[in-house]
């Protein structure tokens, strides 16, 4: 009897919460931008960019638990961005490794924010995704200069999709609206930036 | 029987007429001249969902291989294909909204190149979305072991409504407007088994709007 039991709970607990994996693998296209052979760029990327694991937390949590896994798409995107900008351009593993004058603008990126609604906790029929940046930027003697905020924005209607695509396509739409606002925000300050450096 | 048959034949074929009925509206409105040449190019681009707008994923793919299918006059560039060569430019966040932003846009020298290049001369701008207004009715299904089966009559009223906005990136000036609206009404009546009667109101403002962008440019 004892044992009928624990196993009714443990098929309840089991069949209760299911938890959704997904692995994310977005690229964005080169963006359409005049590029810079002149400066020396090196950027580096704190853990959260270089390969995030999302963890749903309490309060995210409905019917289902979340782990999403980045792996290294931010940094790729945010090396493609960069790459279409600057001619040359290169990364570090760190900003203590990077020694004085070796480099114009020295941009290091932070993850500071990953939030996301799914329709049951917002009652509705889309998955909406926001991600937010912080994006340091210091000139050769590595003084900052400027912090930037960059944020993400993508949202999918669940019609017509199965299984975790939507979710995946908002994700998706959410760091290429990234890869665009950093681009949109390179091209509009590079000015101001040259200026600041010299 | 063989009259209550009939009556019910009768029934179901009323019902199908009644159903599957849908009413389509179409409007245009022309601002300024306009032409296109064989080789020219169009592109479809749906406002941004930050504006607002909800036009569905699958209603643009349908607008898309809908005019390619109506017209071979001009080239059209597929909307991802688009968006992927203007990248950022043309971006739900950061693609122009209103025919003002168009000329800050066009200012840049390696965005009005590349439109030259691939010779594309009209950007039509889509807005509008698929609504249900109304639905009603009750079907209930249950399965047992000897078998299985619905009972019941619901309905719905769905309205697609949807413009099209044409910019001309040359002139930097809206050269037209054209909308379809559709609203229909489905049902799904069951006895035993269900019978979906759907009137297809997206799909036919999708051939509505498409017949209508082939129509303004072949004038």
């Amino acid at each position: 009897m004892k044992n009928k039991l624990i196993l009714s709970i443990f098929i309840v607990v089991l069949c209760g919460c299911t938890s959704q994996s997904i692995t994310i693998s977005t690229s964005v296209p080169v963006p359409l931008v005049i590029s810079n052979s002149d400066l020396r760029v090196i950027s580096y990327f704190s853990d959260n960019v270089n390969n995030y694991l999302f963890t749903s937390e309490e309060l995210e949590k409905t019917d289902n638990t979340w782990e999403i896994n980045f792996e290294d798409t931010q940094k790729n995107i945010f090396t493609i961005i960069l790459s279409s900008f600057f001619d040359n351009n290169s990364i570090s593993d760190s900003f203590d490794n990077i020694s004085d004058n070796s480099a114009d603008l020295i941009m290091g990126f932070n993850l500071e924010s990953f939030e996301f609604l799914t329709p049951q906790i917002a009652s509705n029929n889309k998955y909406s995704i926001w991600i937010k940046y912080k994006i340091n930027i210091y000139d050769q003697k590595k003084d900052l200069i400027q912090t930037w905020s960059i944020t993400g924005y993508g949202e999918q209607l669940t019609e017509s999709f199965e299984g975790n695509d939507a979710i995946l396509n908002a994700i998706n739409i959410a760091l290429r609206d990234v890869g665009a606002n950093l681009t949109i925000k390179l091209e509009k300050d590079m000015q101001e930036l040259l200026n600041l450096m010299q | 029987m063989i009259i209550s048959n009939k009556f019910l034949s009768i029934g179901f074929i009323t019902l199908f007429i009644i159903s599957a009925c849908s009413t389509t509206r179409i409007d245009q409105e022309v601002n300024a001249a306009y032409s296109i040449k064989e080789g020219e190019s169009i592109v479809l681009l749906s406002d941004s969902y930050h504006t607002g707008n909800k036009t569905e994923n699958d209603f643009m793919d349908c607008l898309n291989k809908s005019l390619l299918r109506k017209q071979n006059q001009f080239n059209i560039i597929n909307t991802s294909d688009f968006q992927n060569i203007f990248y950022p430019w043309f971006e739900p966040s950061t693609a122009p909204q209103k025919i003002e932003d168009l000329p800050k846009l066009l200012n840049k020298d390696i965005i009005k190149n590349k439109l030259s290049e691939l010779e594309i001369k009209y950007l039509i701008k889509i807005t509008g979305e698929t609504k249900t207004n109304a639905s009603s009715g009750a079907l209930s299904c249950a399965a047992g072991p000897g078998g299985g089966g619905c009972f019941g009559f619901a309905w719905w009223d769905d309205t697609s409504s949807y413009e099209a906005s044409i910019w001309d990136l040359s002139q930097e000036t809206s050269v037209g407007n054209v909308s379809a609206s559709v609203s229909g009404t489905s049902v799904i009546p069951a006895i035993v088994i269900p019978i979906p009667i759907l009137a297809r109101t997206q799909s036919n403002a999708c051939v509505g709007l498409s017949e209508q962008i082939a129509g303004f440019f072949s004038k």
